[in-house]
Formats: structure tokens, sequence, C-alpha cells
């Protein structure tokens, strides 16, 4: 009898628990069908949702659901700016860009949006000293960093006046980084003394005027699962599909297996190898296009670090050594091989150039490679590379092209060590330039050539956050900046073709590795779903058909 | 038997302050300045500066211990630098999640491995206890990840019956809020909604299934082994000659002494899942301890991983001691031991 009682009030406790929890009445509960959601199954993960706070493409699909820009890209390539929250805009010699914004828009949040919240949002995501910025803003000084003067010139009208003209600055505002933040959001921020805080508290409250929103706190779930809901007051008409979930998971086998059995809609970034299976199956869509992307190993190049890799001869010798068709296996006939900093479908692209330790035979170069090490006195070294933890949409299987780089430089005798890393650790890695080598790639999202030279080997008077090899050269940064705003296109593609030989022979900073096609995929009932021209998968027109 | 009880509570003790010096000392263990760890790789030279005059890095380390030690005896286990949550927070929308599989696993592995042993035990080196004996092996040595995505592939991507993964079909619910943290109990008793019981239960039974397998297979050789032996015996002889009937013989008279074995490899195998189960966790996108500790590791954040490692060893512990209590429960032996 005793036990019996013992064992009934242990069953009981969750009971008891339960009762004493539930003092609230039962919030109301509902089914929700499944024309009303769209499920999609992501490889990568979303760990900072705040536009002015993350470089990671990963937040980038998400903030794009939730925030909306001034102006926004085409939904067809080639890339063209067309109005979002500005409904029209003028520019003196690319110098003081006037915006006429759109009236009657409402944040998440509901403050309204109008002048002076397009200037605080601008603020707040271009002063790292501002009283609600996060800890980082990894866009703010290459792309923002020109801007002199903020002016709400009247309740819907921003002028914004540059140090300089700049022909790509529109270009820059319809980055996801520029998307505009509600002000009542801001101020809530500016109450919490932590930096760190700071960034998270858009993850958690999202406060933009985009199609959707996180409703409530527990639908933002850490980086597994985030479910959205359409925005009611939505300045564009309510989103079609009522809840939109996304889903991490890395393994790209369940990916592929949730989307042909209809659990999930929508898969972005599906592995090369289950394209072809994907393409087969006629309940699924597969889009794909030549993406603006290039996936290429940095070597740290600043000499301050005391990285081997500052040395001139040790980088040649990497490049020399690295085989780039090994690499190719992986990607199931979805990437090429890639020698230079822009991709091939962008302006500037050196067609048919190819730096002089990327040509010969194998056996050559791996020659040369171990002569320039012994001239540079380094025969034995050990080198850290670290790579993304989760895939990216440039780089499918990070471990597996670390570690062919590992087996190829071994041959020249550098021993490594890859390192799997959180996108979220990498992009201070990267900026803070604390290590040797890291494997990584870029996505280019405004059509500009300035938008991979300016971030990637460049920056404004420093190397920039997202400048990998901390590569730093007055006289390249000077051409940067003036092919960036050269008007006539024969004369810019010339100079771009001049800094890829400079770059790639002269100081070699970053091995590019390859360019990869990108793809999404989704279920063929599901209509509506789009990807812009900057490759960006847009959602609030999607639903199922009738 | 009280004084058993309180016996085994006091060598606890010792062991419950072993594991709290540990956990502690992961925050020194873990490569670079603890600082680093606490506030993450965004902080700058000055923030951790001030942190450390703050967090009282500075002071002796048996200081800092016991600093810690008084937080977290108030619940004060830190705050997540890569959430900036505090982590007891985190620990309590997890732990429930990861005690609901080991409890669903256990429920598995049990009933099926109890039942399994005593099949083979009964009828010994027949097609019976050879398919039993092939079963627990099969359930020891299969990868959890293969059978993770077999049974997905199976049930989910083939048979569309059950979900990949996840606590809960979370887009087809609007307005579930955790209650209790365990969606079982909180479907049954708070929501009393049955469709979102068995949403709830289906999105359970994969994960828990697999989970159980290495627990099934060892608790039916254990049953087996124990069972043969009780079979054996003078008074399962002497049961069987006074008339009882068989199935009385095998479950009142047999078992049940044969059960202390059983009952040890239960909770120490229970003790093992409530630790987080990491492969299992993973596959199902199971959002528990074991993921926790993972995800902790893999961005260098101490106070999560301390947490962690804290709990899932003092589990540990418990389970241990629940286990010794649980013998003067089932062994009258002991029981009168105790009171003479």
């Amino acid at each position: 009898m005793y036990r019996f009682a013992s064992m009934l009030a242990i069953a009981l406790l969750p009971v008891v628990w339960l009762s004493a929890c539930g003092g609230n009445s039962v919030p109301e509960l509902k089914k929700v069908e499944k024309k009303d959601v769209i499920v999609v199954a992501r490889g990568d993960k979303s760990e900072i949702l705040d536009p002015h706070a993350t470089n990671s493409g990963g937040d980038a699909y998400l903030i794009q659901q939730m925030y909306d820009t001034l102006v926004q890209p085409s939904a067809k390539p080639p890339v063209r700016w067309e109005p979002c929250l500005a409904e029209s805009w003028k520019d003196e010699d690319f110098k003081v860009f006037t915006f006429n914004l759109r009236k009657g828009v409402k944040f998440h949040d509901g403050a309204d949006f109008n002048a002076a919240a397009a200037k605080r949002s601008f603020e707040r995501g271009t002063n790292l000293k501002d009283p609600a910025a996060p800890p980082k803003l990894p866009y703010a000084e290459e792309y923002f960093g020109d801007i002199e003067k903020i002016e709400a010139v009247d309740d819907f009208t921003l002028r914004i006046t540059l140090k300089a003209s700049n022909p790509k600055f529109i270009a820059s505002c319809g980055l996801f980084a520029a998307s505009i933040v509600s002000p009542k959001a801001i101020a809530a921020m500016e109450k919490e003394a932590n930096a760190g805080a700071r960034q998270n508290w858009l993850t958690r409250h999202p406060a933009g005027t985009g199609p959707y929103t996180i409703a409530k706190e527990g639908d933002y779930q850490g980086a597994e699962t985030v479910i959205m809901t359409a925005f009611d007051g939505y300045w564009g008409g309510k989103a079609a599909t009522s809840r939109v979930v996304f889903n991490h998971d890395k393994d790209h086998k369940k990916r592929r297996e949730q989307l042909t059995s209809g659990a999930v809609q929508l898969i972005d970034s599906p592995a090369p190898e289950d394209w072809d299976l994907l393409s087969k199956d006629t309940g699924v869509t597969l889009y794909s296009w030549e993406a603006e992307n290039l996936c290429y190993l940095g070597l740290n190049t600043d000499a301050a670090n005391g990285f081997a890799t500052s040395k001139l001869e040790v980088r040649q010798a990497i490049a020399y050594a690295i085989d780039r068709e090994q690499m190719l296996t992986l990607y199931a006939g979805t990437a090429k091989a890639h020698h230079v900093l822009l991709p091939p479908v962008m302006i500037g692209h050196p067609a048919g150039y190819r730096p002089s330790t990327d040509t010969g035979s194998r056996a050559e170069r791996l020659e040369k490679a171990r002569a320039l090490l012994k001239g540079a006195g380094v025969e034995k070294l050990e080198l850290k590379l670290l790579h993304p933890a989760v895939s990216r949409p440039y780089l499918g299987k990070p471990p597996e092209v670390a570690d062919f780089i590992r087996q190829q430089l071994a041959e020249i005798g550098i021993t490594v060590k890859p390192e799997p890393t959180p996108m979220r650790e990498l992009g201070d890695i990267i900026s803070k330039g604390t290590a040797p080598m890291v494997l990584i790639g870029w996505m280019g999202e405004t059509g500009e050539p300035d938008n991979f030279w300016t971030p990637l080997l460049s920056g404004r008077g420093k190397p920039s956050d997202n400048n990998v090899p901390r590569f730093w050269d007055k006289d390249v940064a000077a051409k940067v900046d003036a092919a960036a705003v050269e008007r006539d296109i024969s004369k810019r593609e010339a100079m771009y073709l001049e800094l890829e030989k400079t770059v790639h022979e002269k100081f070699r900073p970053m091995v590019p590795l390859l360019t990869a096609k990108q793809a999404v995929a989704w279920r063929s009932e599901v209509e509506g779903i789009y990807v812009d021209s900057t490759g960006t998968y847009r959602l609030h027109k999607a639903h199922y058909k009738e | 038997m009280f004084a058993h009880i309180a016996r085994r509570l006091l060598a606890a003790v010792p062991m419950l302050i072993g594991i709290s010096l540990v956990s502690f000392l992961l925050l020194h263990a873990l490569p670079g300045d603890p600082a680093a760890a606490l506030l993450g790789q965004r902080a700058t030279e000055e923030n951790k500066r001030q942190f450390r005059e703050q967090a009282g890095l500075n002071l002796p380390l048996h200081e800092q211990y016991l600093r810690w030690v008084s937080g977290v005896m108030r619940g004060d286990f830190g705050d997540s630098h890569a959430s900036n949550r505090p982590v007891l927070k985190e620990l309590a929308e997890r732990v429930p999640a990861t005690i609901e599989l080991a409890v669903g696993a256990m429920l598995f592995a049990t009933l099926i491995g109890v039942s399994l042993g005593i099949l083979a035990a009964l009828k010994p080196r027949s097609i019976w206890d050879f398919v039993c004996l092939a079963f627990a092996l099969i359930g020891v040595s299969m990868p959890i990840f293969w059978l993770g995505f077999l049974v997905q592939k199976l049930f989910a991507g083939t048979m569309k019956i059950l979900p990949f993964g996840q606590r809960l079909n979370y887009a087809g619910w609007e307005g579930f809020e955790p209650q209790t943290g365990f969606f079982v109990i909180d479907a049954i008793f708070y929501y009393k909604n049955l469709d979102l019981t068995l949403d709830v239960l289906s999105h359970l039974f994969l994960p828990s299934l697999v989970l159980a397998t290495v627990p099934m297979a060892l608790i039916a050789r254990i049953t087996r082994s124990t069972m043969l032996e009780a079979l054996k015996q003078d008074y399962i002889r002497t049961a069987r000659a006074k008339g009882a009937k068989p199935a009385s013989v095998v479950l009142k008279h047999a078992l049940r002494n044969a059960f202390i074995p059983i009952i040890t490899a239960i909770t120490t195998q229970f003790g093992y899942l409530l630790g987080g189960a990491v492969l299992t966790e993973t596959i199902f996108s199971w959002p528990g301890l074991g993921r926790y500790v993972i995800e902790a590791i893999e961005v260098l954040d101490a106070r999560p991983l301390q947490a962690g490692v804290l709990l899932i060893a003092s589990t540990f512990v418990l389970m241990n001691l629940l286990t010794d209590i649980s013998y003067s429960f089932i062994d009258p032996r002991l029981r009168k031991r105790e009171a003479s």
C-alpha cells in the first residue's frame, strides 16, 4: 500500500507542477491548415537577426523576409534597383541623394515609417558609437562610411549627403544591412547597457516593415526553428501564406527527403549530388542559376600577426600547391574552377586571364612551391585552417574541401590543421585577423564589382571587416576606389583587369578556388516563390495552388 | 530503511562537490582567456578587463569557486554569451525535452527489453532465444545515426506516417505555448487537446525508439541471464510444485527476484539518457540537453557548458542514488537487514 502510494505520488508530480504553473487561462490554440504554412528546411543557421549586426548569408535570407530597404533589387537579372520604401529618388552628381518615402507604412511594432524613422535607422546602422548600436557593424564602414549627413527634410523626404561622389550608393541602400529598423525598437535597444544584448534584441523582437515578422518571443527557437507570421499591416498587401517556418537541418539527405515527401515546401542550397534527383522528381521544382559568388582561401598578409603567411613566398607556394580539380569532384558538375576575384557573371571579370601560379603542370607547380618555401627559409610549417562549421551556398562541404587543402599542402611540407568554426565566431576572427588561413567565400549582393573588391581586398582607409587576408595596399585601395566610380565601362573593365593582375601576381592575398551555381528547390504545388536578381528567395507571394 | 537512504545521501555529497569542482574548472580549461569564454570573441580588451573585475576573475581560484557555487545554489548559472539569456532559462527549456525523450526511450527499452529477456529465458537455446539474442546484438551494434536515417526514410519519407523530427509540428499550431516544458503533459493536461497530444506523441515515437535500441538490448540480455538463474532456483520448483500458475511463477516469483540487476541496468541507462542523447537529438532536431552542451562547445560558451556538465553529472549521481534506494523497496532482505 505504502509503495503504491509513493508511486502514485511520483506519477502525479507533473500534474501538480502543471497545476502550479497553469494559473493563467489556457491560451487559445488553433490548428493551422497545411495550406496556410510553408516550411523551409535550411542547411544554414540564423543566429543574429539584426540586419545591421550580421554579415552572414544565413541570417540575411531571414532578415529579408522581415525588413525592407529604401530600394530593392529587380525580380529578374541583371540587378536593377527599384522602389521599395522609397517611392522615388534623385541624386546630384551621385553625392546628394534625396528619397521620397512611401506613406502609410507601419513597422511590426506599430511605429510609423517616415523620414525621421529612416534617419534614425541609418544612424544606428552606420555608427558604432550610437547608443543603440550592436558590437559590430560589418557593412557600415565600406558601404556607408562616406555618409556626411543624414537629414529628414520633411516627414517623407530623406536626404543623404556623401563626402564624395559615389555612383554605387543606391546599390548600398538596397543591401540587407541598410534595412530600416523601427525607431521604437531602437529606443528600446538604447536602454540595454550591454552591446551583446543590443545585438540579440532584434532577433527576438523584429521590428521591420516587411511581409513577415516573428510574432512572439517563443517563435524564435534558437537557430534551429524560426516561426514567422504574416504581418497584417504590410504595405505591399498581406503575405499570401500566413505562416512560414524555417528549420535548420545540417543533413542534406534529410532535407532532400523532407522535400520529396512533402514534409517541407522549400529547401535552400540543396547539395549538388541531389540536384539530378530533385530535377527528375515531378513534385519538385529545382531552380538553379549562375550566381555571383566565389569560394576562396584567404591567406593572412598582416606581418603584425606573426603568421608565416605574411611572407609573399609562402602565399605563392600555397597558391602553386592548390589543385582545384580535386575539389570540383565534390560539386557534381555544379561548380567551376576559378582563378580571379570577380565571378564570370560580373562586369570586370577578366575572361581568359590566369595568375602565373595557376599555370603549368601540377608537378612543375609543386616544385616551384617547394623552392619558394626553401627560399623563404620555411621548410616545415604548421598552419591552422578555419572553415565554416555549416555549409554555405558556395561551399556545400566545408570539411571535405578543407581536407583536400590539407592533403595538397602536405605535399609541400605544410601541415594544415582544419578547424570548423561557427559563422558568428568566424566573422570576428576575420575582422581581427587572428587566423593564418580561412576557407570562406562571398556572395555578391549588388551586381557591382566593387561589392567584391572593397570588402574582400580593400577597405576604407584600412582593411574592411570582411577582408580575410587583412590585405592593405594604398595603391590598390586607390585603384579600387577609382574603378568603382569610373563611368566608362571599357575603362572600368581595364581597371579591374589590371587590379586582378597586380593583386594576384604581386601580393597573392587569397587563392580563388571556384564559383558555384546556386539552387533552391520547392514543391511544385506551391507557386509564387521567386528568386530575385541578387539570389534571395522571396516568399510573400508564395501560396498553394488551388 | 531511512538510515540506508540517509547514508546514501551523505555518500553522494562528496561526489557532488567533486562534480561542481570539475564543472567550475572547465572555465579555466577552455582555450584562451576565461573572460573571452564568458563574454565571447567579440569582447574588446576593455570589456574583458572590466568583466574580470566585476566577475571576480582576478580573485584566487578558491574564492572564485565559492562565488560560483553560491550562485549555482541560488539558481544563478550566469548568462550565455551566445544568446545573452540566463542559462537557467535555457536549461528550463532544454531539460524537459531531454527528460521526455529519455522517459519515452526507457518505456520502449523496458517493455520490449524485459519481455524479450523473459521470452529468451523461458525457452533457452530455442529459436526465440536466438532471435532475442540477435535482436540484442543488433541493438547494441547498430550505429544510431544510420538507424535514425533509416527509420526517418521509411516512416517519414516513404510511408509518411510519422514526422522527420522536432518535438511538435510547430508550423501546424498557432498559439501553442509550452507550460511545463513537457509537451506530452502540456497537451494532455493543459490544452486537453487530442490532436495536439497525438501530434506530440507522433514526434516522440521515432526518436524514442531509436534511442531505446541500446538500453533495450542491454536490458534484454540482463533479463535473460538473471531470469535463467532465477528459474533454476529451488523456490521456483517449490512454487510450481504448489500448483502456482505459470504466469505467476514467472512474473511474481522469478522476475521479482531477478529484478535487482534489471533495475540497476534500467536506472543506469536512464541516467545515461538523461545526460542528453547527442546523436539522437541531432538526427531528430530534438532541442535537448545534449545538443545544448554541444552547441556551447562549438562556440566556447562557458556558462552553458558549466551548467550542462554539472547537471548531467549530478543527474547521473542522482540516478545511482535512486537505484540504491530502490533496492530497499524491491529486496525484502535489505529491509530486514536495516530493521535488525
